[in-house]
């Protein structure tokens, strides 16, 4: 194997140290206080302009008459004076963007932010402008959908819409070039990833009880291992990068795993595609049929909610089906779910290494030197892990949990459209022909359902144990 | 050219009748499905969150020591 060259260029010339550098920057904005409130789309039940962040300032219908009455009135008055015209139009002007202004805003940063990197690494960022303004319009979309009462209410976010939308315009009228070149779906993902680091909160992990790590903690890494060996070995799966982004959604949390695990092991965004697919749809399964299923067994309120946040994948989720079964199950299920949360840096930095160790080196070549494994390892969890650290060892005991929360609360909207812009990037990417050929055999399907039965039924033992009564005392 | 423009005509269209047939079916469902949906808006919980993060206002998942869950189960450190 020939050992490639690493330099100090890379740290301007790589995707990986931008998105680094991206999420830092943002982090640093929100912490500064430079950014004081990010943009976030609001509930809507049957007018999807109440989405719209502006709309409690000023409600739509009144622009829209208030913009009429400008036309006509600028129409009537052109003819005399061109001033009052221009007038008018300013005024125009001055209401619409006082009612896009904060999405007009948070584009323009972000259209500015990555542009900066497109440049600095010497990317075509004239052709890249306008599919990102695009890509950014179809996200919107994606996060109007996905706030829809009754879309929040069955768990269908904004990575379904955001995908589905891409995939729509891929396997209708298909890409136009000029909308490809703003599709940096890996760009987008790894600089979500960086910020997600920030969430990713251990300092007081431990503190937390030893029932909810067994839970948590014991069960993941076996379920992972189960369904890796079962996927390769049993099912003779060749994609390894699939088998080990369902596993890791399986086990870890979802989709947030399923994005983390597939950049560190650099799979291809069909497998990305048809895994965050099967997870969504079987979190909306799990979330109706798993509360039910731990009234039929007649579990305690304490044993439940264990086995509910150990088992369902997305947080939102867990809360929904914890509060189904129990009020006092739903507290420990999302605990137990947000311990969970902490493995997913663990879990990306360890798929990372395996896969330039292991996994993704041919086994005929040389053992690869120190430098070759640092040349082939993604840098931006390397940002993941970083972050992780400071707001955990550094911030939480400098600011406090106030503090953090704060500065969290503005980086978490970032990455959420970070991840949606690489949701429609992929979807804009992927072909249906694509993905179908990935289900063939129905293997993915039988990876996932043995997968999580195992996971249900290991959960189960071990929330027996360790809030049952066995290991530690009841605590509720 | 025209078909495919139709086409995405058309899926689009899917895309908003999906949301509307889900929107008015939803409250009318029986079952422990129904009731998961009813519980859920009435209490306006996000099933959409991915990590708990997203689930709502970060302050209310950490305490002011930057512990996890403390307002939300009152477990004794082991």
């Amino acid at each position: 194997m020939e050992e490639q060259k690493s330099g100090w260029t890379d740290l301007w010339l790589k995707e990986d140290y931008w998105a680094i550098w991206f999420g830092g920057l943002l982090t640093l904005f929100a912490s500064s206080g430079i950014i004081e409130k990010v943009p976030k789309f609001g509930s809507w039940i049957t007018n999807p302009l109440m989405a719209f962040p502006a709309y409690a300032f000023f409600p739509i219908e009144h622009a829209i008459v208030t913009f009429l009455l400008i036309i006509i009135l600028s129409k009537m008055l052109i003819f005399k004076d061109n001033l009052i015209f221009a007038l008018f139009c300013g005024i125009t002007f001055i209401l619409l963007f006082i009612f896009f202004s904060p999405l007009l805003l948070l584009y323009l940063g972000l259209a500015i932010l990555t542009t900066i990197g497109m440049m600095a690494m010497k990317e075509n960022w004239k052709q890249y402008l306008p599919g990102f303004t695009m890509i950014f319009i179809i996200s919107s979309v994606s996060y109007v959908l996905a706030n829809q009462s009754t879309m929040k209410a069955w768990g269908i976010g904004y990575a379904i819409w955001a995908l589905g939308l891409g995939l729509l315009i891929s396997n209708t009228i298909g890409t136009p070039k000029w909308l490809l070149a703003g599709a940096r779906s890996e760009m987008f993902i790894k600089t979500g990833l960086v910020l997600l680091g920030a969430e990713i909160l251990f300092s007081k992990i431990l503190k937390l009880g030893g029932p909810g790590l067994i839970v948590a903690w014991m069960v993941t890494p076996t379920v992972i291992i189960f369904m890796w060996y079962f996927g390769t070995r049993f099912l003779k799966m060749t994609s390894k990068p699939f088998v080990i982004i369902v596993a890791a959604a399986t086990s870890v949390c979802g989709v947030s795993a399923a994005i983390a695990t597939a950049a560190a092991c650099r799979a291809k965004k069909e497998e990305l595609t048809l895994a965050v697919g099967m997870t969504m749809i079987f979190t909306v399964i799990m979330m109706v049929g798993m509360p039910a299923l731990a009234k039929a067994i007649g579990l305690s309120p304490a044993v439940g909610g264990a086995w509910l946040g150990g088992t369902i994948d997305s947080t939102g989720a867990v809360v929904a089906a914890g509060q189904f079964f129990d009020m006092e199950a739903e507290k420990i299920a999302a605990v137990v779910k947000m311990i969970q949360n902490v493995l997913i840096g663990f879990v990306a930095f360890v798929v990372a290494v395996a896969w330039v160790t292991k996994v993704d080196r041919d086994p005929d070549a040389p053992r690869p030197s120190l430098m070759e494994i640092w040349y082939r390892f993604p840098k931006f969890i390397l940002g993941f892990v970083l972050a992780s650290v400071v707001f955990s060892f550094i911030l939480m005991p400098l600011l406090g949990g106030d503090g953090v929360s704060s500065i969290l609360n503005q980086t978490k909207v970032f990455r959420g459209w970070f991840f949606c812009l690489a949701f429609v990037s992929i979807g804009l990417e992927s072909n249906f022909r694509d993905l179908a050929g990935q289900l063939v055999g129905g293997k993915p399907i039988i990876l996932y359902i043995i997968g999580q039965s195992f996971n249900i039924f290991l959960t189960l033992f071990a929330a027996w144990l360790a809030f049952g009564g066995i290991l530690f005392a009841e605590v509720i | 050219m025209a078909l495919r423009w139709l086409k995405l005509l058309l899926g689009l269209l899917s895309v908003a009748l999906v949301v509307a047939g889900l929107h008015w079916l939803s409250p009318e469902l029986p079952g422990t499905a129904g009731k998961t949906f009813r519980q859920n808006v009435e209490r306006d919980i996000d099933a959409t969150a991915l990590i708990y993060t997203e689930a709502g206002d970060v302050r209310e998942f950490l305490t002011r020591e930057g512990r996890y869950g403390i307002q939300l189960v009152p477990i004794e450190p082991f």
